[in-house]
């Protein structure tokens, strides 16, 4: 029954939430929280008023004093660094080693509909026509090097007249065009991965890894080990353990695809490699192996199951459990977290003291709202001077201007909790 | 004892740990098992397994909540269970109805299964949730994470049931939504 999985699945949400809704607890309202961040608003605002008010009065002797004359005094513009992470030339990157008093929670841009011209062009094209079969694009770029010949013509948005656009279609590779193909539009900075969207799954395992060339474009070295019901950490295995596993999975090459959308798999001890597929310009996918014998893996457009058995299952469930070696850290997305103080024309003011288990530790960041990410929940006002925001930055702050913020490409509207309260320093 | 104090006595492997655990999160675990198993019996061993569990888990884990880390388990325990009972066993709970009453949320039923997309999923319920009021979100997890009935819920906030059911039916249609919206199919 697929409203049980959704019941599992709830399990998934963050800790601060169950405490927030533990019936034992008596149930306390957030505006005292909002009050107390109004508080905190306020405050800063009145800070800043009065530093305001009293610069003019300290630059009492400069004969330029800002915001004294009367006449608009522009800011130096920000030289915003170039951001590459490969380039370790352009200086030592900041370590932020301050102590944190919270969990973060976010995020609210999921729910705003964003009108035609808040859109990038990868958003505003996701669909595409091709011999009369749909296909839809996630938004990413394929490296060129996987690129194939054009293989037809195609127009974008078909269904839309207002807003279709012509495209050259191109197959990657060696991969099927009725599966995947690579399109080039106007807008566009590269080519950008179109999946068909007509179910018609590989019969069998063998088909499916045949088809999608898995074992040469996915390697299975990524792996996250769930135990019992508990998470049991993040692992990296060998190529040739990645080749073992392939070469295991090949035993069940006759397991045919499962169609039932109503069957239940026991999630309670499984191995979830985590596969990039640069051939499908993809990252951050699934390749999961319960112990109660699916395979499952969400390549492509589609979820596809395959009845692997649970003696093959637990195998390569033991070879991951017996051979991952230690943990290591899985890389998370880089993010700061704050109270917007102050916006302007390209960038935006981040105050993170609140979230500072030391209040002195807290920086204000300047952080640059060029990305159209950013710059659209500035500009249609779902951000404002006190809203608390996730940003997300490519994970470059250099160590001589950690203030200097330039890769930003999102920004999600937060609530700041622990264990179900809210904490802002007195 | 703090919830410092507790988890201290775990990392000092001292036995006291799971009775100051049963002590101050025994009634606590036990309703979120009665309420998906409806049984006295079983209820009592998810609850046993869910100091069992905590005891080998604790360390190298050290919960940042501990009342969530158990109720998770104890949730996962008691569903667990109910699954290996089969349906026999299903009327008894909340489970039936607050399962029917979440098929509403599903998009599309001709849609195929989704697989494997868990991590993305349970961030989008996230996001979800944080976009909720917060009388909404409580309402909606007491419901579907601790399987309150509409009465209980009500009672433990002070307002009617039609106002719970309301909030419910209203919150289920944007999950619905936002679940469409982003292509989730269960």
């Amino acid at each position: 029954m697929k409203s049980s999985r959704l019941l599992s699945l709830l399990s998934e949400i963050s800790d601060c939430y169950i405490a927030e809704a533990d019936p034992e607890k008596k149930h306390q309202s957030r505006s005292r929280i909002l009050l107390r961040w109004g508080s905190l608003a306020a405050s800063l605002v009145i800070v800043t008023g009065a530093a305001l008010f009293a610069l003019p009065m300290l630059w009492e002797n400069d004969p330029l004093p800002p915001a004294e004359s009367g006449t608009e005094t522009l800011p130096p513009p920000i030289e915003w660094q170039e951001t590459d992470v490969e380039t370790e030339s352009s200086g030592e990157l900041w370590v932020d080693t301050r102590e944190r008093n919270d969990s973060i929670l976010l995020n609210e841009e999921l729910a705003i509909e964003w009108g035609w011209d808040d859109l990038t062009p990868l958003e505003r094209y996701t669909s595409l026509a091709l011999n009369g079969d749909p296909y839809s694009s996630r938004g990413v770029y394929l490296p060129e090097e996987y690129l194939g010949e054009k293989v037809a013509d195609g127009i974008l948005n078909e269904e839309d007249p207002a807003h279709s656009l012509p495209c050259e279609v191109f197959a990657i590779r060696d991969l099927p065009t009725k599966r995947v193909v690579a399109v080039k539009f106007e807008g566009a900075d590269g080519y950008v991965v179109f999946f068909s969207r007509t179910y018609d799954p590989p019969l069998t395992l063998a088909d499916f890894m045949e088809e999608y060339h898995l074992t040469e474009y996915l390697s299975l070295t990524k792996v996250r080990l769930t135990q019992n019901n508990f998470f049991a950490g993040y692992f990296h295995l060998s190529a040739d353990q990645s080749n073992t596993i392939w070469a295991m999975l090949t035993e069940a090459g006759d397991a045919e695809i499962i169609r039932d959308d109503t069957f239940y798999h026991d999630l309670s001890t499984h191995v979830t490699f985590t596969v990039e597929a640069p051939a499908f310009g993809l990252t951050n996918k699934a390749y999961r192996i319960t112990s109660d014998g699916y395979l499952i893996t969400n390549l492509g457009e589609y979820g596809y199951y395959y009845p692997i058995g649970a003696d093959l299952a637990n195998r390569i469930i033991e070879l991951v459990t017996e051979h991952h070696g230690d943990p290591v850290e899985e890389k998370l997305p880089y993010t700061l977290v704050g109270t917007i103080t102050e916006i302007g024309e390209d960038f935006f003011k981040l105050d993170d003291t609140a979230l500072m288990k030391h209040p002195e530790d807290g920086m204000v960041f300047t952080i640059s709202s060029a990305h159209p990410h950013v710059s659209r929940m500035l500009r249609r006002g779902f951000l404002r001077v006190g809203s608390t925001v996730v940003v997300e930055y490519d994970g470059v702050i250099y160590a001589h201007d950690p203030t200097c913020v330039g890769g930003a490409f999102a920004v999600h509207k937060a609530i700041i909790t622990s264990g179900g309260e809210v904490l802002i320093p007195e | 004892m703090d919830d410092n104090g507790i988890l201290d006595l775990y990392f000092n492997r001292a036995e006291s740990a799971i009775e100051e655990t049963a002590a101050k999160y025994g009634n606590y675990c036990y309703t979120i098992a009665f309420s998906i198993l409806a049984s006295v019996l079983d209820s009592e061993e998810c609850v046993n397994d869910t100091w069992l569990r905590a005891w080998n888990a604790i360390p190298p884990q050290r919960p940042g909540i501990l009342s969530a880390f158990l109720g998770r388990i104890t949730r996962n325990l008691s569903l667990d269970r109910l699954r290996s009972a089969g349906a026999k066993k299903r009327g008894a709970g909340q489970v039936e109805v607050v399962l029917e009453e979440l098929a509403e949320c599903i998009p599309a039923p001709d849609s195929v299964e989704q697989a494997a997309e868990d991590h993305r999923i349970a961030a989008i319920l996230n996001g979800f949730l944080a976009s909720l009021p917060e009388t909404a979100r409580i309402i909606f997890l007491r419901r579907y994470w601790y399987l309150l009935s509409v009465r209980d819920i009500a009672a433990g906030l002070g307002c009617s049931e039609s106002k719970v059911k309301m909030t419910l039916s209203r919150t289920r249609t944007r999950l619905k939504n936002l679940l469409e919206k982003e292509g989730v199919t269960l």
